[in-house]
């Protein structure tokens, strides 16, 4: 399986689609922080920091970016019967999918938290009320919103194995991550809308820190249903 | 006693009611080039795929290198070079940095595979030019040099010809034959153009509507396609006497009573007739006769289908 990410490392490293969408992501945090230098009252690190939680959930949008170079693509450009006729097992192989998309979202996670808390400190005042727990705590919740991006990952990859053939996928995706929690309060479900991921997400931005440990099992379980319902598909699919 | 690489035992691809490939069984021993021919839409592709484990099957057996366990099949299919439909490759990569994606993948440590391979195929020389900008027949090389990278014992081709020109098909063909007589790498090639496939298979299977109509060796289906004259006399047994005494033919084949085969010498059919009447054999009818691949074919399919 490591051969398998390698090779879709190498491939995703030698076009420039990754690099520049990193880069129009780290540029739109540094205007971010510009916008808020413009204020006087946001003006402070510690600021900028929660207000970084305002936005996290938009960090989900581009995550179909990251499924679509790493797994849609070999649907659409149908690479995916090269790999498989040589004898690739499917599970393996989806599975590679996965952890070659959450590198890559780890990566691209990492180079914009440092391009926005690195902005931050620069241009912005520090101010009393960044003190070693508020930092400990923004990490805490900067990873459990990681663990949640990583189910969503899942939940993305099972929609494009579902939908390959056509761009649906991505509104199934959006909608099942945005507006599920509304389905639900139509069909009177309510009491299921704690265990969305859009609800984990909540969680990591405002709730009590000790919320985060349940948030986090949550996502995990949401990302091992996902990942298993995308597998089973994949390892039934006619292949072209 | 021949070794079979590929075996499927009533092999069966339903989708929904409608059977693509219905109980066929089809074996390719080792050093065979196995032509399986069909019509557009015969179920060639359907098989092709399920041997390749793009499609499971709904019912029957495959076999590769003697192995039918699920991961021995995997394992098989790492002696497998393969080219099915249309190649898929990244539009973004050049032809190296393609290659290079799937030796990777592979595990290969051999790092000048990706070299040979498009040396082997005439692409050694595309540089950075991206596969999106590649010709149809840039891009067919560039698939077989994936299925050939790796030296496998088997070639899988499912219409590997289709779309190059004369020039293309002419190198193609060149290709597939040194592979097999150089390297006795096993070929199973799917095309409906039959008169290539004539110029390069030990063994044709043909099907159609899923079904395999009839399996033959290159040297049988020659036999049968061959051309001759055909004579119509009063006795035909007294006629090839005489032909092969005082013409000295040899290939003469007594069809019934009163019809004669002669497969040499075509063009002296005056002085066969001149002999036959000497010798008071009454002759009434003489003309070439014979079936060609293509006949054969629609033959066996039965009807004018477009092959």
């Amino acid at each position: 399986m490591l051969k398998l990410i390698h090779a879709d490392l190498y491939k995703v490293f030698h076009r420039t689609y990754f690099y520049i969408l990193t880069l129009i992501v780290a540029a739109l945090s540094l205007v971010i922080v510009f916008a808020l230098h413009g204020s006087a009252q946001s003006s402070k690190v510690s600021v900028a920091f929660q207000f970084a939680f305002q936005y996290v959930s938009l960090a989900v949008m581009i995550l179909p970016c990251l499924t679509d170079i790493v797994l849609n693509e070999d649907f659409r450009e149908h690479t995916m019967k090269n790999t498989l006729s040589y004898g690739t097992g499917r599970l393996a192989l989806y599975a590679s999918k996965m952890v070659a998309s959450i590198i890559l979202g780890v990566l691209m996670m990492a180079v914009v938290l440092a391009v926005y808390v690195g902005g931050s400190m620069v241009v912005l005042s520090h101010d009393a009320g960044l003190t070693s727990t508020f930092v400990n705590e923004f990490m805490m919740r900067m990873g459990t919103a990681g663990v949640v991006f990583i189910a969503s990952l899942a939940m993305a990859s099972f929609f494009s194995t579902l939908f390959h053939h056509n761009s649906l996928w991505i509104v199934f995706f959006y909608g099942g991550f945005f507006f599920t929690d509304l389905l639900l309060k139509l069909f009177r479900l309510s009491g299921a809308v704690p265990y969305l991921l859009k609800s984990q997400l909540t969680v990591a931005s405002g709730q009590p820190v000790d919320q985060l440990l349940k948030a986090v099992v949550i996502s995990l379980v949401t990302l091992v249903v996902f990942f298993a319902a995308g597998a089973e598909i994949f390892c039934k699919k006619d292949i072209c | 006693m021949e070794e079979a690489v590929i075996q499927t035992h009533g092999i069966t691809k339903m989708y929904k009611r409608f059977a693509a490939v219905s109980d066929l069984s089809i074996q390719v021993n080792r050093g065979d080039i196995y032509a399986l021919v069909g019509q557009n839409g015969a179920g060639k592709t359907t098989l092709l795929k399920m041997v390749c484990g793009l499609t499971p099957p709904t019912s029957g057996k495959l076999a590769l290198l003697g192995k039918t366990a699920a991961g021995d099949l995997n394992r098989a299919r790492h002696h497998m070079g393969t080219m099915i439909e249309t190649p898929g490759f990244y539009p973004y990569l050049s032809a190296r940095a393609n290659l290079e994606y799937y030796r990777i993948q592979r595990g290969s440590k051999d790092e000048q595979a990706v070299t040979q391979a498009l040396q082997f195929v005439g692409l050694a020389d595309t540089g950075n030019k991206k596969f999106r900008s590649f010709s149809l027949g840039m891009k067919q090389r560039l698939g077989l040099a994936l299925a050939v990278m790796e030296h496998p014992d088997i070639l899988v081709l499912d219409e590997p010809i289709n779309g190059l020109d004369p020039m293309g098909i002419k190198e193609f063909r060149e290709i597939i034959l040194k592979l097999n007589q150089e390297q006795q790498t096993t070929i199973l090639i799917s095309s409906h153009i039959l008169g290539e496939l004539s110029q390069i298979a030990t063994t044709y299977g043909f099907i159609s509507k899923g079904k395999l109509v009839e399996h033959i060796s290159a040297k049988a289906l020659k036999e049968k396609c061959r051309n001759y004259l055909l004579m119509e006399v009063d006795d035909a047994a007294t006629a090839a006497q005489i032909l092969q005494e005082q013409c000295g033919l040899t290939q003469i084949e007594t069809a019934d009573q009163h019809t004669l085969h002669i497969s040499e010498r075509m063009d002296e059919s005056k002085q066969f007739v001149k002999s036959l009447v000497e010798n008071n054999v009454m002759v009434s009818q003489v003309y070439r006769s014979g079936i060609n691949l293509e006949d054969y074919f629609v033959s066996l399919i039965g009807g004018n289908e477009n092959a």
